[in-house]
């Protein structure tokens, strides 16, 4: 599906129960997205700052959600954590 | 058990279920349909009321995954995103539980309220956002359903509880439903090479005599190292076990002693393990006792609460991990 087409299917508003229970399906989906970047991330050499930076938030942030989270055998480069 | 302990049980068995669910699908946060899926394979009357509903745990995954799949289609999104698919819970953290997950496990332990796993059953068939109603109904059956026969099971006398091997040992029982047919479950208790499936303290058990052999012994080998690759520190003297199969009954009794030959004060543990048909499994009759070889007057009865604790735990863990290695 092109990319406006989604955006006008996901902008239906006239079932706003299910709208919203799609949208709680949805934030599962970028959650589990964006723990599989950031473990790539991580893999690829990526530091903590550069994750952060590219996600927008504070490498504090980045660093208390993810740090126990990740796959316990990635090892972050340690001039970035 | 007191209502607050029998409460404190059931949120950490259904938590473990849960998260490990959880991580299967390369989630950190679990949710009510985590929680739903815990309940599928609890060992108590609301695990059994949703199996003789005919709901499988592989059946309420499929509806699960289902149902995200349908409403991220309405939204113009079709995501097939491969998870780990083997539960890696304990080889991760930062697990954490939901809002609306907590206000479940809030509901079902209010005054009144037993806080077992029918409370929590109950308490998740009252959440206000229509997914465990959604999740029933793809599974062919409706929470007015689900509580009819919820209201009926808790009308029969309860099971007894499991009996214990001798007053005044170290011991305690639990059970523990395994959603797989027993001859799959005798097939992995039976065998000591597969001991490390489901004792969290075996890596490796060396090759010896033949499996099922009654009166033959193994050596264990504990593990040296955790899953992040960090090395373990056990003490040498209890780095290897013996193993014993004291007593087996093809398919419905089995009983295990360990001991660690290089720790002569080191008390021995039995396992013993019922293994009974079940709706969607086997339900597993667990009792640990150690086999105590020095007594303390003193000491012991100030120890007793912690003993106590500790066999729960350790109850606990094997439970756990006998019905992990079938998920």
């Amino acid at each position: 599906m092109e990319s406006a087409q989604i955006a006008t299917v996901a902008a239906d508003v006239s079932d706003p129960r299910a709208g919203l229970r799609a949208v709680a399906s949805l934030r599962v989906l970028a959650d589990r997205l964006e723990l599989r970047q950031v473990e790539a991330a991580l893999r690829s050499g990526m530091g903590w700052q550069a994750i952060a930076d590219a996600l927008g938030v504070t490498r504090q942030a980045v660093h208390k959600k993810y740090a126990k989270r990740i796959d316990p055998t990635i090892r972050p480069s340690r001039r970035s954590t | 058990m007191s209502r607050f302990l029998g409460m404190a049980a059931t949120a950490h068995a259904l938590s473990l279920t849960a998260m490990e669910e959880a991580s299967r699908r390369g989630q950190r946060e679990a949710d009510i349909d985590d929680l739903f899926l815990a309940l599928v394979v609890e060992e108590q009357i609301a695990g059994q009321v949703l199996r003789w509903a005919g709901i499988t745990l592989d059946a309420a995954r499929e509806a699960v995954a289902a149902l995200h799949a349908a409403q991220l289609e309405s939204l113009g999104i079709t995501a097939d995103l491969p998870g780990p698919d083997r539960i890696v819970f304990h080889e991760t953290g930062g697990y954490e539980w939901t809002g609306r997950a907590l206000d479940v496990f809030d509901r079902a332990s209010r005054k009144g309220s037993k806080g077992d796993g029918v409370a929590v059953l109950r308490a998740l068939l009252a959440e206000p956002s229509g997914m465990i109603e959604d999740l029933l109904h793809r599974l062919g059956t409706a929470p007015a359903e689900v509580l009819a026969r919820l209201d009926e099971a808790e009308r029969l006398p309860a099971r007894p509880a499991p009996r214990h091997p001798a007053s005044g040992a170290l011991s305690g029982s639990a059970e523990k439903f395994v959603p797989a047919p027993v001859p799959a479950v005798w097939a992995m208790l039976a065998d000591p090479a597969r001991m490390p499936e489901w004792d969290p303290g075996i890596a490796r058990v060396e090759p010896g005599e033949e499996a099922g052999l009654l009166g033959g012994t193994w050596v264990a080998l504990a593990p040296t190292h955790r899953p992040d690759g960090r090395r373990l520190d056990i003490k040498p003297e209890f780095r290897r076990r013996r193993v014993e199969l004291l007593d087996a009954d093809e398919a419905s009794f089995i009983k295990w002693r360990l001991s660690f030959p290089d720790a002569t004060r080191a008390n021995p543990l039995c396992i013993a393990i019922i293994l009974e048909p079940a709706a969607g499994g086997t339900l597993l009759g667990i009792t640990l006792e150690w086999q105590r070889i020095r007594k303390s007057r003193v000491l012991g009865p100030l120890l007793r609460p912690w003993q106590k604790f500790a066999i729960w735990m350790q109850l606990s863990q094997i439970g756990a991990a006998i019905s992990r290695a079938f998920r």
